[in-house]
């Protein structure tokens, strides 16, 4: 099996990171408030088994939106939160636009559009390190337990096939919100990475 | 503010447009604003007023908001085009300027719309 050695692994973690800084910053801008980033984690293993991280760690149900995206890598991205935090979320997103008594009426499409922006902001700032392209499908949204938001993301990567799982916490501590962001990479795309993240070190080190 | 603006908004996120819409009418409220969700929509809506401004998402069902625009272009040369887009590649805004076409970052925030509105094509 493909592992990244340490360094790939540690510029892997360095650049999602950035990414995932761009996407905190248009989650902020969206909704006027600070948004907190854990440090990203870069781990390899299979869809069974992240379903039962995001599980454990998630009580109740999740409401999720997921993005496959093809180009110079090929995988799938997945936002997910609380459901019972998304009206705080969107409340907080919209809050001049639609009365608070219509709120429900736009969740989904205001949180598949939140997803949409935070997924796209991570990969446009790979793709731009890369100097290459990445294109997005349109966004999915998905509401119900851990494991029938994961299974209904229409996902082309199987239950037992390894992936590679790029996880950032993301939390809006005034209003008690978290979520995570999570890429996922088949091994093909993995090797392709790994070649990419070798020539950019090689480009840093000239 | 008192100049009047005749704006078209594409996106095929309801809530973007409602945004961008809110945004618009407060800073000119006397604006007219058409709305569609794709590009078939667009189409349909046959616009034969000037449109004084032109705010296009990327990503959207059925052909995408770059060509689309090119299409806009024809019978709206005048028209301030914007790809207003989550796709903030460096290739998509690229693609884009090449086109003759303005570029915006998503989110939709009001200091980034009155900048759009504020200028004109030409």
């Amino acid at each position: 099996m493909l592992k990244l050695n340490d360094l790939q692994q540690d510029m892997l973690t360095e650049l999602f990171n950035l990414g995932m800084g761009n996407a905190a910053s248009a989650l902020s801008e969206m909704i006027d408030e600070e948004v907190k980033l854990s440090i990203p984690q870069v781990l390899f293993m299979d869809k069974h088994e992240l379903t039962k991280i995001i599980q454990a760690d998630s009580q109740g149900h999740i409401s999720g939106v997921s993005q496959n995206f093809q180009g110079m890598i090929l995988g799938q991205a997945l936002l997910t939160f609380p459901t019972n935090k998304s009206l705080e979320l969107i409340r907080l997103l919209l809050r001049d636009n639609v009365p608070l008594e219509n709120l429900t009426e736009f969740e989904e499409e205001a949180l598949t559009e939140v997803g949409n922006i935070i997924i796209n902001a991570g990969l446009s700032s790979l793709a731009d390190i890369f100097e290459d392209e990445i294109t997005s499908d349109l966004p999915v949204f998905n509401t119900g337990s851990c494991e029938e938001v994961i299974e209904n993301t229409g996902s082309t990567i199987q239950e037992q096939q390894t992936v590679l799982y790029l996880h950032v916490d993301f939390s809006i501590e005034k209003e008690n919100i978290k979520g995570y962001v999570i890429y996922l990479l088949d091994l093909e795309s993995m090797s392709i990475l790994a070649n990419h993240i070798d020539n950019y070190i090689q480009k840093l080190s000239c | 503010m008192s100049e009047k603006r005749t704006i078209l908004i594409i996106d095929d996120s309801r809530v973007s447009r409602m945004m961008v819409e809110g945004i618009a009418k407060q800073a000119y409220p006397e604006a007219t604003i058409f709305e569609a969700g794709n590009a078939d929509e667009t189409i349909a809506l046959n616009i034969t007023d000037e449109l004084t401004h032109i705010i296009c998402d990327y990503n959207m069902p059925g052909m995408d908001g770059l060509t689309l625009c090119k299409k806009l272009q024809k019978d709206h040369a005048s028209s301030y085009i914007t790809l207003l887009t989550a796709n903030i590649q460096s290739a998509t805004r690229n693609k884009a300027q090449e086109q003759g076409i303005h570029f915006a970052k998503k989110p939709v925030t009001k200091e980034r719309i009155l900048s759009i509105l504020a200028k004109q094509s030409g």
